[in-house]
């Protein structure tokens, strides 16, 4: 399975999490329990880039219009209506990869 | 022109809109579900993307087309059809049919003027026809001879009126209110006005407790809130807790139309004025003694007034500039837990 690296485990803090540029766009990496979860960095609503979101460790918010999500699985929760667009992750000793579309 | 607009979840509206006409006020007018929130081409909720059809832009500059990703992204706020339209709107379209008052263009006069702070004027407008607004509803503001229109948030209260009233702040480059403040009397000018519009709106039948915190103007929607509040008797089962953010005591307005609210609140209300720049001197206390005074940044001191005392029936409206806005949001759902359904606010920058 072809992957790209993205960053280490140690740069997303614990219960946080960062966006990182990728060749087709943003990918949001986050921590949740020690578990590792990646997204596009976009928010599915107006494109807003995600960076600037607020996250509490298990629900992410857009700050833009407040649309939220369950970050273990990306559904969406109170005014969101559509989910979080999944991005597959592995982790390979400490580094969080992209797995490469087939 | 027929503009159609696709929305997520298989929902679909149209409506009909003139190769003149902003295409966000045609679908307010005619009771689509278009997406806005500033309305005036600033904070880019009106987004959209063409599916098919020819759009033109009234306003090329519009600061929020910055944030367009493709030529197939526009603002509905800034637009006009200049074919029949088809329109991607990314989240599902509701059927607004059951608002009491549809937006529409109205014409008035301002007919009672006051300078109240430092840079701060409060002005009202004679409508020619009585409209009914909710509370912290806004209009957009056009006068003759400056481009574009400003949204201003009506301050009054009334089921029905013909009289809306506005609290502006002079701004560095703003076109609008450098027009209004170099005015020596602005008595009889005249103004087109959109709407009423704005959904960070109160209900004062509504069994919620009020947390308000707003910076400058943006106390301008909250006097609204308020004065609903009381004129509905919601201080009777519910209390309302605000926050208002000017710089200095010099900068503080509506002192006196707050104190009118707190004594007719039986003990509901409570106003704590933050100011971030200077301290009230004891003089300036003891002269307001029904205000409470506060320094700091007014979401900090929001948030430590009200740590332990958010409830299920906590509701806030939150209204001034972004960084307060965006401050308040991280404290009121992070650390209070407020679900963002009850977080109210419109965006404007």
């Amino acid at each position: 399975m072809a992957s790209t690296f993205i960053c280490k485990k140690s740069d997303i803090p614990q219960d946080g999490f960062k966006v990182f540029d990728v060749a087709d766009g943003k990918i949001l990496i986050a921590n949740s329990d020690n578990a590792y979860y990646g997204y596009n960095g976009y928010c599915p609503h107006q494109e807003v880039c995600l960076a600037e979101g607020l996250y509490d460790g298990k629900v992410l918010t857009c700050h833009e219009h407040l649309w939220q999500w369950d970050i273990a699985s990306g559904e969406p929760q109170g005014l969101a209506e559509a989910p979080l667009v999944i991005r597959p992750i592995e982790q390979i000793n400490d580094e969080i990869r992209l797995i490469d579309a087939a | 022109m027929k503009v159609e607009l696709i929305g997520a979840g298989e929902t679909a509206q149209v409506y009909e809109s003139k190769s003149s006409s902003r295409l966000l006020y045609s679908g307010l007018k005619e009771g689509a579900d278009v997406p806005y929130e500033c309305a005036t081409g600033t904070c880019g909720t009106c987004k959209v993307k063409r599916i098919s059809g020819e759009f033109s832009w009234l306003w090329p500059e519009a600061p929020a087309r910055a944030l367009l990703k493709s030529a197939d992204d526009f603002l509905l706020c800034q637009c006009a059809a200049s074919t029949d339209l088809k329109i991607e709107v990314r989240s599902k379209l509701k059927d607004l049919k059951e608002i009491a008052q549809r937006p529409q263009w109205l014409t008035g006069e301002i007919n009672n003027s006051a300078t109240v702070a430092p840079g701060v004027m409060t002005f009202s407008v004679k409508l020619s026809q009585p409209i009914s607004f909710l509370p912290g509803q806004f209009m957009v503001l056009e006068f003759a001879g400056v481009q574009g229109g400003r949204a201003w948030s009506m301050t009054n209260e009334a089921k029905l009126t013909d009289t809306l009233d506005f609290v502006i702040k002079k701004k560095p480059q703003g076109l609008l209110s450098d027009y209004l403040f170099a005015k020596e009397n602005l008595i009889g000018l005249k103004a087109n006005l959109f709407g009423p519009i704005g959904k960070a709106v109160y209900d004062g039948a509504l069994d919620r407790d009020l947390v308000c915190i707003a910076g400058g103007t943006g106390m301008a929607g909250m006097m609204s809130i308020l004065s609903a509040f009381i004129a509905a008797g919601a201080y009777q089962r519910n209390r309302a807790d605000v926050f208002f953010g000017v710089r200095t005591p010099a900068d503080l307005f509506f002192e006196q139309e707050l104190k009118q609210f707190i004594e007719q609140s039986k003990g509901a209300l409570r106003v704590i004025v933050a100011f971030s720049d200077a301290a009230a001197s004891p003089e300036f206390i003891a002269a307001n003694p029904l205000l409470k005074f506060d320094q700091g940044f007014v979401h900090e001191v929001a948030m430590r007034e009200m740590e332990g005392q958010f409830t299920p029936k906590t509701r806030a409206y939150l209204a001034g500039p972004p960084p307060l806005v965006d401050g308040a949001l991280r404290m009121l759902l992070l650390k209070a837990r407020l679900p963002a359904t009850e977080i109210l606010y419109d965006k404007f920058g």
